[in-house]
């Protein structure tokens, strides 16, 4: 690697943060300005019902003392100023450090989030490449039909049904919480109260990918290099496999990356209705009852998520077909420089 | 020459197009010829010598980087006269494109893309004067009726192209650009459009600017014709005159290539070729004789 | 004159056997009308429209009535789908609610549409560094959770109504489309025919409307189709977390909103008949998608 492409690459890198820290920041400049012009009390939730009896010192005192007082471009410098020094501040609600009260529960999401993600993907490949391969039959017919179907679901929805069915009627699993009473070390416990919301997360987005990956393979498969390795004697499994699959693994991963935050809306969702301690409930709570410091951490979490995905997966793109490029630099011979 | 008679006066035109950073591409450099009224200019020269560059810089598409370009003794190149002039220019100049498959727009009839100049500028009024307007132009073009209702996908190449012609004689122009309406087709169907070309240029008294690297349809068609070479125009002459009498080493190189349909003669025919060992930007173009201008090196004689 | 200059090339071209004057006719190409429409998706969705619009008709009862006599009883005769915990016949409130549902959907769509196509149009026609710009605003814009401004605009308008759901909806969804807008609007846009027209002296609005709609409706047709599904489940998902339309209003997403409720007392029926619904009408809707998305391909393809 010579020097050059070494350039290259860091300055094509430091293009790529600038903008997301540009985005970031915008973000953020975003959310606290909506988040303080909003109606609605944030004394309420930090003294509950009581904020309504204060007296109008009391109130001013409280005020000063949460620094609520001041000029909102003052409070957003300040609180840049510590979010700096990793101060975020304090939840109004939960009356502690947020940071402390996001680390409880950043585990739980990650492990519902995460692992929903990487499975939903592992089973829309799967199913991809099984539809794939039985084009046209009467299987695919039916996977396709109940794909549409399941795909039309509201996530929402979709919790719903579960529990009437899952946990009121048949009493089977879990309806809420990410583990019994207690149990938080227990993994069976933690894992029966993942099921449900683990299905909701993964069947809702899981035929909208399987249907993209069938109709790349299928789009694959039409190519002229794959008559050719029929006619040399491969098998149809062996062509799959080791030719078709790994060609659209490129895009298919571009995809992965650019539906991190599509994913993630869909996490939060199911987080509410099942209420599932995670962030996705944190986030709703804390808009709800003006929890401003919690917001803003949470949406500036939510928002790195994001942009890292949307970041990877174009860069992802742009390498795997340069026309995707937006500048293009056109190199010929006669050319006279200055 | 008269000064009235000048339809287009193109003064050191030049034009440059930036790539990236700090690399650019002269394109056209320091071309200056005139357009008469009522005749038809031809342009010549292989791919790449810029031709198409002049011919868009003229219509406004680019703006030149340098020189001017007077229509009618307005600048074009000066902001305010233009915008004083646009309307009134842009009826009068129309350019018909090589490619006519690019050219017409997939989704529309043909009556909507003969119209559409007329719509845009306002020139006449109710629809069904229109449409018969419309019709009066295709059958200039030799395309009859049933036309009107298809897509530039349903018709052939000729006479997509011939849709083109309509649509840019109907704004009724004084300057047509054509810039290689012919390249792109086959030889029987350039005979007709170089037919079409020829009568409606009399009909309708307007002067064509011709571009094209044919150069028998050029001798057929043209009155004047000037030689591109890499950006600069080598030599500028009446038809006959260059045919007959070329000066520049790069005009007489082209000549000999061109085909001569008798067996005889053409298996005697000594091609010449021309390499480019002089610095162009070294030279001057001077009359030689009367009104033949050629590319030569200042303080040279003929 | 003309015909004469024509008689002239005519002889010549005779000669030589060619049939430069023949015209070109095309077969239209026989497919079976039926096989691939969604013949039964539009129909469904044209009945649940239908019904929807005109449920004065076949409402028997006042959906908006309280009858807290009548409080979660199960479908019978009388109501055709029981009612609600709060005692509205909830037959009656489907078709009413359906109204406002799909109100939402397709006002959502034209705005976050027309904003889309407008948006993409000029940062396809633009100058390289405004269109870089404007394609980082879309996507920092992206990259903002949707739920989260949704929750934020609504709290900063305050009163929740269904236009202003329309228009919170609307402004947070044209993103996708902008970008597809611009980068067919980039290649339209070296068209020699867009070049001729504005050599014409057309207008940027007549060369939007005229040139660069037509050609690029066909690939966002499949997006705008999907839109209005998605804009009907955002409405339906603000609605049943309670952010969305008040309870007061019916829609099938504020009948879903008090399901939660109707889980402690096993009604099945409050559950299940409003989603049902809208997951028909969601499917149907992606059928058409799904439909128009082949028809593009295909006609591009050639085949």
């Amino acid at each position: 690697m010579n020097l050059k492409k070494i350039k290259k690459v860091t300055v094509f890198l430091l293009k790529k943060i600038s903008i997301s820290i540009i985005a970031i920041l915008f973000l953020s400049v975003l959310v606290f300005f909506m988040s303080r012009l909003a109606p609605g009390d944030p004394l309420v939730s930090y003294y509950g019902d009581r904020a309504e009896r204060l007296s109008p010192e009391e109130k001013e005192h409280a005020l000063e003392r949460l620094g609520l007082n001041e000029a909102i471009p003052n409070q957003y410098i300040r609180w840049v100023n510590n979010a700096v020094h990793g101060d975020f501040g304090i939840s109004y609600k939960y009356k502690q450090d947020v940071l402390e009260v996001i680390e409880g529960r950043l585990i739980n999401t990650l492990i519902l989030g995460g692992i929903g993600f990487l499975l939903t993907f592992l089973f829309a490949l799967l199913l991809g490449i099984f539809c794939a391969f039985r084009e046209e039959s009467l299987l695919d017919h039916i996977i396709c039909n109940v794909g549409t179907v399941t795909s039309c679901i509201p996530e929402f929805y979709f919790s719903l049904i579960l529990i009437l069915v899952f946990s009121v009627n048949l009493k089977l699993l879990p309806s809420s919480g990410a583990y019994a009473l207690g149990q938080s070390g227990s993994i069976q416990s933690r894992l029966t109260h993942l099921v449900l919301p683990m299905i909701v997360v993964v069947l809702s987005h899981l035929w909208y990918y399987a249907y993209m990956i069938r109709n790349k393979l299928l789009e694959e498969i039409r190519q002229d290099y794959v008559l050719l390795a029929k006619s040399k004697g491969l098998s149809k499994k062996d062509i799959m496999y080791k030719h078709c699959v790994r060609n659209i693994l490129p895009a298919f991963i571009s995809i992965m990356a650019i539906s991190l935050p599509h994913i993630v809306e869909g996490t939060y969702i199911v987080e509410m209705v099942f209420s599932y301690p995670g962030i996705g409930t944190l986030s709703f709570e804390s808009a709800k009852y003006h929890d401003y410091n919690m917001l803003m951490v949470l949406c500036l979490i939510t928002g790195i998520i994001v942009i890292i995905g949307n970041n990877v997966g174009q860069a992802i793109s742009e390498k795997i077909d340069p026309r995707m490029k937006t500048s293009e630099i056109v190199e010929t011979t006669e050319v006279t420089k200055i | 020459m008269n000064k009235d008679d000048i339809l287009v006066d193109v003064q050191n035109l030049s034009h440059q197009f930036r790539l990236g950073k700090k690399a650019y591409v002269k394109a056209v450099h320091d071309v200056s010829f005139q357009i008469k009224r009522n005749e038809i200019f031809s342009l010549v020269g292989e791919s790449g010598s810029g031709k198409s560059t002049v011919a868009r810089c003229m219509m406004k598409i680019y703006e030149p980087t340098n020189g001017n370009i007077l229509y009618d003794e307005m600048n074009l190149c000066n902001k305010e006269e233009w915008k004083k002039n646009n309307k009134r220019i842009q009826k009068e100049m129309q350019i018909i494109f090589q490619d006519s498959t690019s050219a017409l727009n997939q989704r529309m009839k043909i009556e909507d893309i003969i119209s559409e100049p007329l719509r845009i500028q306002h020139v006449m009024k109710g629809k069904s004067e229109l449409k018969n307007y419309v019709m009066q132009q295709l059958a200039y073009v030799g395309l009859d009726e049933s036309f009107l209702y298809r897509h530039p996908s349903e018709l052939s190449g000729g006479q997509r192209q011939r849709v083109a012609i309509a649509r840019a004689f109907g704004m009724k122009p004084k300057l047509l650009i054509a810039d290689e309406p012919i390249a792109s087709l086959d030889v029987s169907v350039q005979a007709q459009i170089v037919n079409l070309f020829q009568h409606l240029q009399k009909e309708h008294d307007c002067s064509i600017l011709f571009i094209a690297h044919d150069l028998s349809m050029v001798k057929f068609l043209s009155t004047r014709v000037g030689v591109m070479c890499r950006g600069h125009l080598v030599e500028m002459a009446p038809t006959r005159e260059l045919f007959e009498n070329p000066i520049h080493p790069y005009t007489k190189a082209l000549l000999s290539s061109i085909p001569i349909p008798d067996p005889i003669l053409e298996r005697n025919r000594k091609i010449l070729t021309y390499t480019d060992d002089t610095n162009l930007h070294d030279m001057v173009f001077a009359e030689v004789s009367p009104e033949h201008f050629v590319m030569q090196e200042v303080g040279c004689e003929s | 004159m003309t015909q004469e200059t024509e008689l002239k090339t005519d002889k010549e071209f005779k000669l030589v056997g060619l049939n430069y004057r023949n015209p070109v006719t095309f077969e239209h190409k026989k497919r079976s009308i039926w096989r691939e429409r969604p013949v039964a998706s539009l129909c469904l969705l044209a009945v649940i429209v239908l019904l929807c619009v005109f449920c004065n008709l076949i409402m028997n009862h006042e959906p908006t009535y309280m009858d807290l006599s009548n409080c979660n009883v199960a479908p019978n005769k009388a109501f055709f789908f029981g009612t609600d915990t709060m005692g509205r016949d909830i037959f009656s409130m489907i078709w009413y609610g359906g109204r406002i549902s799909l109100f939402i959907g397709v006002v959502a769509t034209l705005i976050s549409t027309t904003i889309a196509i407008v948006y993409g149009s000029i940062s396809g026609m633009a100058p390289m560094v405004i269109d870089d710009a404007m394609m980082r605003f879309t996507e920092i814009m992206l990259s903002i959770p949707t739920l989260l401004v949704i929750i934020f605009v609504q709290a900063i308008v305050g009163k929740q109504n269904v236009v202003v759901i329309s228009i919170v909806i609307g402004i947070t969804s044209w993103m996708s489309i902008a970008k597809v807008v611009r980068t067919e609007v980039r290649q339209i846009r070296k068209s020699e025919y867009v070049i001729a027209s504005r050599c014409m002296g057309a207008s940027f609005f007549h060369v939007l409307t005229e040139h660069l709609t037509p050609n690029f409706v066909s690939s966002i047709m499949f997006m705008v189709v999907m839109n209005i599904r998605g804009a009907i489940t955002a409405e339906s998902t603000l609605s049943f977390l309670g952010i969305g339309l008040p309870i007061e209003v019916i829609s099938w997403g504020s009948m879903l909103s008090l399901s939660e409720k109707a889980l402690m007392t096993n009604s099945w029926w409050i559950i299940l008949i409003p989603g049902v619904f809208l997951v028909t009408t969601l499917m149907c809707i992606t059928n058409i998608g799904n439909y128009i998305r082949r028809e593009v391909n295909l006609s591009e393809s050639n085949i």
